[in-house]
């Protein structure tokens, strides 16, 4: 935290949900502890775009999405862990009670919005998505992002390679409309486009110079239909950055993955090479749990023969 | 209205004695310590092992064990074990 007495927004943020939730504030210092200056750094452009779009109650509606996110996440890994398996399993099963209500998804958001930078395994993913996938890119290119959500991934590539275009793909009308809103508040509305469509279906004539697609494999029936059409859509020699979860229980997570081999196997069969990959779990996982809730990143590299 | 036996047996599990009484083991096997004694003024910062995920493991637990359910605005508000306790009470009592 800063030292002198005007708070930034990350000083903000943590005074907030330690008076507010204290109960859900050690995880959060624990991580800022851990990893001070890269929180600050995230905290700062994601708690910026929230405030020009949320205005002043800002702090409150991202804490109170995260709460009850984490939540229901935590609720979601516990009966995983009796069950041994996910409660959904089919697009159907979640698309009532998640995906079309309106109040649920508005808190959904902010939740997976917030976490980018508050829980530790995901401020080192994104860490690792600057270092290994953006410093790969040309200076002006193309990106397509599969399954948008809110805009984050799009917007984040876009902070960090300010000559690119972004086009957003999600099926999701509220995302969709959540996501131009963020690009607005975030000054990158000239450049960042999202559409309401099937990821698994989206195709252009002209193919992308680089994909994204974040923690949308875990919520589709058939993963490996998204591997084919992130190939489909990039040129050869373009790289793409994917990111799923595992074993990690969620109301609207109907895919099981349980091994990260699982996910190299898919990109190698859809055409890519895997160029660098990471897999990370929150350091305060009870060990005698069965189960550990990791998060993988792939960078992959569209292949241009059998090999590489 | 006379109660009768059941209705009587019931009403007498409500206590909030009681409940915390029934609290005890569930506290002990969550936070992983058999010499645990949930008190009414208890809070998170009095159990090391108390954090976010605890929390919803001794929640999810209660709920099994009591029959009832939490819904996620009680679940972070909750104030001390003694608050725990009189929203179980409501519960119980509005089922029974």
């Amino acid at each position: 935290m800063t030292n002198t007495n005007i708070l930034n927004r990350s000083d903000l943020f943590l005074k907030y949900v330690e008076d507010t939730y204290p109960l859900y504030f050690k995880a959060i210092k624990t991580n800022y502890d851990n990893n001070a200056q890269p929180f600050e750094g995230l905290a700062e452009i994601m708690l910026g775009w929230a405030e020009a779009l949320l205005g002043p109650e800002y702090l409150e509606i991202l804490a109170g999405g995260y709460i009850h996110f984490v939540n229901d996440v935590n609720r979601s890994q516990f009966e995983y862990e009796i069950e041994q398996r996910y409660k959904n399993k089919s697009y159907d099963d979640v698309y009532t009670s998640v995906y079309n209500n309106a109040e649920y998804m508005a808190l959904y958001h902010w939740g997976v919005f917030t976490t980018t930078f508050a829980w530790g395994h995901h401020l080192r993913l994104y860490q690792y998505f600057v270092e290994h996938f953006a410093s790969r890119l040309s200076d002006r290119g193309e990106l397509l992002d599969l399954g948008s959500g809110s805009g984050i991934w799009s917007l984040l590539t876009l902070k960090n390679k300010s000559n690119w275009h972004s086009t957003g793909v999600d099926i999701s009308n509220y995302s969709v409309g959540m996501a131009k809103q963020l690009s607005l508040a975030s000054g990158f509305e000239n450049s960042a486009n999202f559409i309401v469509e099937d990821a698994l279906k989206h195709q252009t004539k002209e193919k992308y110079d680089a994909v994204v697609s974040c923690f949308l494999l875990e919520h589709l029936e058939e993963p490996e239909k998204l591997f084919i059409n992130a190939a489909e859509n990039i040129k050869d020699g373009g790289h793409a950055f994917i990111t799923a979860a595992l074993t990690a229980a969620e109301i609207d997570h109907i895919f099981e993955f349980k091994h990260e081999s699982e996910l190299v196997v898919l990109a190698e069969k859809s055409g890519f090479r895997v160029i660098s990959m990471l897999s990370e779990s929150p350091t305060s996982h009870p060990r005698r749990s069965i189960f550990l809730p990791r998060s993988m990143a792939l960078v992959l590299q569209k292949r241009t023969n059998y090999i590489w | 209205m006379e109660l009768s036996i059941q209705q009587k047996s019931k009403v007498s599990t409500l206590k909030e004695e009681h409940i915390l009484e029934r609290l005890t083991p569930i506290f002990r096997e969550v936070f992983d310590d058999d010499e645990l004694i949930p008190t009414e003024e208890m809070t998170a910062k009095d159990v090391a092992e108390w954090d976010s995920l605890s929390h919803i493991r001794l929640i999810v637990t209660i709920e099994r064990s009591f029959k009832v359910q939490f819904a996620t605005s009680e679940i972070s508000n909750l104030l001390n074990v003694g608050h725990l306790v009189r929203t179980i009470q409501a519960k119980l009592l509005a089922s029974a």
